[in-house]
């Protein structure tokens, strides 16, 4: 197998060609995963992979270079093989280095009709027409590549009924898994659910401490708790920008800033335990926001501690040092949000 | 999260900072104009100015490609002109039905959510967390130069 694919490696076209080939061969290099696996494999992928192929699988006549590791997932050698086989015209020898590829992994049986009719194709290719002609069969009635297939009309990598350059059929076949509905409604409503799910997934990377959660609610309460988290600082430091704003060199001092500097940037709650204050600017009124501040501090506490995963407050030393005149953290957490767009 | 160390800013960021910086330079131009203590009403503007700044330049920076983007640009042209009175045409909620209750209240935090199917919406959100992360990062940054640029000078 592995010296087929070396061999007719230098066949594959750059481009998407090599791109399935990458794939391809991530995939052998990959442990063997028993076939019949759903599309939530993909989930087990690190997230911007999955995102990734979620996105390849839409557009499947997009050319993006796969990432290089995969899980030995059925439907990735599908797609892969489905890429490479329409995508060339005359790639009898690639499809079936391919279609090899693909047999090792999976070890379903095949009709003996579709092996005749591949053998027809490949005639000039030695290189096992069986073992194309099987992975022939079994791409098509593998259920992951319906939704790819669904979307790229007839261009599913199946044999060809009648000619021997073109490498589309007609009719795309699937099987669905065991103890599932196969009607076309319920088929489109599982990709929809998984693609879902897929997403879900990807944010639950993004946002900090909903690794833990499990339930979809919870933890889209704390997405949304995130992003109006975030909406609040960026309210506040608006705030601090527009006080400070007259004095600040915005140039030189600023880039370096943005480019160099590694302060604590992952504490997001920073800025909300350390107000600096300053007795230029402060009115009253700041003032006792400031001390409400401090009050609500205990009450949101539960939202920060989400928040302040690092636990890396900005460094007290460097706030508290500088009595700039005019900096000054006058935000109120509990302040009724002004619509913040 | 960040493929990038924080010591090496991702290319993200720095359209982001680019953009940002730019406007605040424009502000800050018609602030040194103004008299030096600002009345609340004055404060209050500015701040609003800034705020705009802020979402304006991150909505720009990443480009129309973004659902939430070009909503965002649509909805701070729509308050710079200032008609606030005005009730703009409700699209069906074709979506809600589809959705679970969770994403109702994510398509009112993230601009222009309710006129997304769930996946968008999600994959969107993703996309919003990411670029108001670097915003307030590069916000703070900003602040925190400044700070100790100044702190420096009274030291």
């Amino acid at each position: 197998m592995e010296p087929e694919l070396g061999a007719a490696q230098p066949q594959f076209r750059s481009g998407e060609m090599g791109c399935a080939f990458d794939e391809i061969h991530g995939l052998i290099s990959a442990p063997p995963v028993t076939g019949g696996r759903s599309f939530t494999a993909l989930l087990e992928l690190p997230p911007p992979q999955a995102v990734e192929l979620l996105v390849t699988e839409d557009f499947p006549a997009k050319h993006q270079p796969p990432p290089p590791i995969f899980p030995t997932d059925i439907g990735l050698i599908h797609r892969a093989s489905k890429f490479s086989v329409f995508a060339s015209a005359d790639n009898s020898l690639e499809s079936n280095t391919i279609l090899s590829v693909s047999n090792s992994i999976k070890v379903d049986s095949v009709k003996q009709e579709q092996l005749d009719a591949d053998s027809h194709r490949n005639s000039s290719s030695p290189a096992g027409s069986d073992q194309c002609l099987k992975s022939g069969k079994r791409k098509e009635r593998e259920k992951k590549v319906k939704e790819s297939n669904k979307k790229s009309k007839n261009m599913a990598a199946n044999e060809p009924s009648d000619n021997g350059g073109g490498e589309e059929l007609p009719y795309v076949h699937v099987r669905a898994r065991r103890g599932q509905a196969t009607d076309s409604h319920s088929l489109a409503e599982r990709a929809r659910r998984e693609k879902i799910n897929a997403r879900m997934k990807l944010l639950q990377e993004l946002v900090p401490g909903c690794n833990k959660i499990s339930g979809t609610a919870m933890v889209l309460d704390e997405i949304i708790n995130h992003v109006q988290a975030l909406q609040r600082q960026v309210e506040f430091l608006s705030m601090r920008l527009a006080a400070v704003s007259p004095g600040i060199d915005l140039d030189l001092d600023s880039l370096f800033a943005v480019n160099g500097s590694s302060n604590a940037d992952t504490s997001y709650t920073g800025m909300f335990a350390l107000p600096i204050c300053t007795e230029g600017q402060l009115d009253g009124t700041r003032q006792l926001q400031l001390q409400q501040l401090w009050h609500c501090d205990e009450l949101h506490q539960s939202v920060w501690a989400r928040e302040a995963d690092t636990s890396n407050f900005i460094a007290p030393a460097n706030s508290l040092m500088s009595y700039d005149s005019s900096s000054a953290n006058s935000g109120n957490p509990a302040a009724p949000r002004r619509t913040t767009s | 999260m960040k493929s990038t160390s924080p010591q090496n800013p991702n290319p993200l960021k720095k359209k982001l900072a680019s953009r940002f910086l730019k406007a605040m330079k424009k502000l800050s131009h018609k602030i040194s104009s103004s008299p030096s203590p600002p009345s609340t009403a004055e404060r209050r503007r500015r701040h609003r100015a800034v705020r705009a700044a802020a979402y304006a330049s991150m909505a720009s920076a990443v480009g129309p490609r973004r659902a939430w983007s070009r909503a965002l640009l649509r909805k701070l042209r729509s308050k710079a002109t200032a008609t606030s009175g005005r009730k703009t045409a409700r699209r069906n909620p074709r979506n809600i039905g589809t959705r679970f209750l969770g994403l109702n209240e994510l398509c009112d935090v993230v601009p222009g959510g309710k006129a997304m199917d769930s996946c968008s919406l999600l994959s969107e959100t993703g996309h919003y967390i990411k670029c108001l992360r670097a915003q307030v990062q590069i916000m703070r940054e900003i602040l925190d130069s400044s700070s100790s640029s100044s702190s420096s000078r009274i030291l």
